[in-house]
């Protein structure tokens, strides 16, 4: 059972009305944006896929995400993945916004509705389950090289997530960032070329990566191996969850929170994207000795549970 | 001074907003709770106790801490959308219409009303001035209210007036929009409404 001990307070019915609305509000997106639109002049954008316009499809995938939130602080795990399916359906087909991948690959990872692949060339999803989407991103589509940075330590945990086959073939592959010949089956201009290794590089700084000792992963830049010793990822765990604490504290106490409107994400997706991966990769020794900072990181870590219990077989899309 | 059209979502409350109420916006404004609690004051006594009502304390609580002053503000909230930063890479845009309708249904609670207006606002804070609107979703310039800065509100005082509303539609809990009044139109368009073009600074050449 995964419950948020903060939100046993909420109504049940207004609980249940704020899921509809949310879930009314996906679906009659379309209408209700054009009749609340009622008098504005500007032309509107060229509509796309299911008549949405490419500004609109973020919109309504974040409306999923409130839901998907709500429904897994009340044990609706099912509901919530649902959800999260939802949400890739609409953002993934003919992506353009590039700033939505991180999102997307953690929701891909947690549904196991795609897979994520992260090589030196870019990212990649395969869909499976029949469904899911399926897309390639060079880095250099990302647009400058500082989301690259940003997005790498996310996109790396959710790839990471795929299971411990897939981690050699994804460290290699970004060790080649380090090296000096970036060896690629799709040539880049020498500049371009430099510049996606410099920010691959950046990326792989980030403090993020030392919480992959927890995923059994010894990883410096330009090594890969097995490792037996979480070393300082306790720290680091121990400090997202402290954080995630303080954020449902502060959260919980305004006005909003008992109208089940909270002001910001519930959810922390990177800490659920760091247990589902640790039971991925069947790593969950190395948090015996790593107690949940509190109730609320207790429950991120049973959520991670219910949803691997759900979804937790790996798909092999590679043939 | 900029013109900034905005939505205002106003719940169904029997007795206190209802059909006629809507209607009654139409010609007479969105007053604030300040002016329905000091509604029986006459108007000379009342508009220097207006004025006075407005400060940067009584704003804050307005935002920060609604409950506390709710029967008495003297601001008004508008919604105008907001951009956010998402933790996971990129922004959310939550739409002003999303807001309104979320405050109108109270979260598909009840049904409700959503009105679009226009107010003048300024790039810099004017918390104590009774004709401009401040936008307090700009956190460059109002930094203390962060807490509740999704909802991209713009603060309105004491009145919206009557000629600055074009339309009002009605919602009921299920998001379905439904007629108000007897009269069965599901866009009430206000016949007084000024368009902000009249005040805009773009001048047409003499003819």
């Amino acid at each position: 059972v995964s419950l948020l001990p903060a939100a046993e307070s909420w109504n049940s019915e207004t609980f249940e009305n704020r899921r509809r609305f949310l879930s009314n509000c996906v679906v009659e997106w379309d209408r209700l944006s054009a009749e609340l639109s009622y008098g504005r002049e500007e032309e509107e954008p060229a509509r796309e896929i299911s008549g949405l316009s490419e500004r609109e499809r973020p919109q309504i995938a974040d409306c999923l995400t409130e839901a998907a939130e709500l429904a897994f602080c009340r044990n609706l795990t099912s509901a919530g993945l649902a959800n999260l399916d939802e949400a890739i359906r609409v953002l993934g087909p003919g992506l353009k916004d590039n700033s939505t991948i991180p999102q997307l690959a953690v929701f891909a990872a947690l549904t196991r509705l795609s897979s994520v692949e992260v090589s030196v060339q870019g990212i990649r999803m395969l869909g499976s389950r029949n469904a899911g989407i399926e897309f390639y991103s060079q880095w250099l589509e990302m647009g400058a090289m500082d989301h690259v940075v940003q997005a790498l330590p996310i996109l790396v945990l959710a790839a990471l997530s795929w299971g411990e086959k897939f981690a050699p073939i994804l460290f290699s592959s970004l060790g080649e960032a380090k090296g000096e010949s970036a060896s690629s089956d799709r040539p880049q201009r020498e500049g371009d070329g430099f510049a996606v290794r410099a920010a691959l590089s950046a990326g792989l700084s980030s403090p993020l990566f030392d919480v992959l000792g927890l995923l059994g992963i010894d990883f410096t830049p330009r090594t890969y191996l097995r490792g037996e010793r979480p070393g300082a990822a306790g720290h680091v765990l121990f400090a997202m969850e402290r954080g995630y604490e303080a954020r449902i504290e502060l959260m919980r106490g305004d006005s909003h929170w008992q109208q089940v409107r909270p002001r910001a994400e519930i959810i922390d997706w990177m800490l659920l994207m760091i247990h589902v991966a640790i039971l991925h990769r069947q790593t969950t020794r190395f948090l015996d000795d790593l107690p949940p900072a509190g109730e609320a990181s207790e429950f991120i870590r049973s959520l991670a549970q219910e949803i691997v219990g759900q979804r937790g077989e790996i798909v092999d899309l590679r043939g | 001074m900029l013109i900034h059209w905005c939505l205002k979502g106003i719940p169904e409350i029997p007795g206190w907003f209802s059909d006629q109420e809507a209607m009654r916006a139409l010609s007479e404004g969105i007053p604030s709770n300040w002016l329905r609690y000091y509604g029986g004051v006459p108007l000379a006594a009342s508009l220097p106790l207006a004025q006075r009502a407005l400060s940067w304390s009584a704003l804050d609580n307005h935002v920060n801490n609604y409950a506390s002053v709710a029967q008495t503000t003297p601001y008004i909230s508008l919604s105008a959308g907001v951009v956010v930063p998402r933790t996971l890479g990129g922004v959310s845009v939550r739409p002003a219409w999303r807001t309104a309708l979320d405050f109108a249904t109270r979260g598909g609670s009840s049904s409700g009303f959503v009105f679009r207006c226009w107010t003048i606002v300024s790039p810099k804070p004017s918390p104590s001035l009774l004709h401009v609107a401040d936008e307090v979703r700009d956190l460059n310039i109002f930094r203390r209210f962060w807490i509740f800065h999704v909802e991209g509100e713009i603060a309105a005082k004491i009145l919206i007036p009557f000629r600055q509303i074009e339309w009002v539609q009605k919602y009921n809990p299920q998001l379905q929009r439904v007629s108000i009044g007897p009269g069965g139109k599901l866009v009430e368009t206000n016949r007084d409404f000024e368009h902000p073009r009249k005040i805009s600074n773009l001048i047409e050449v003499l003819s």
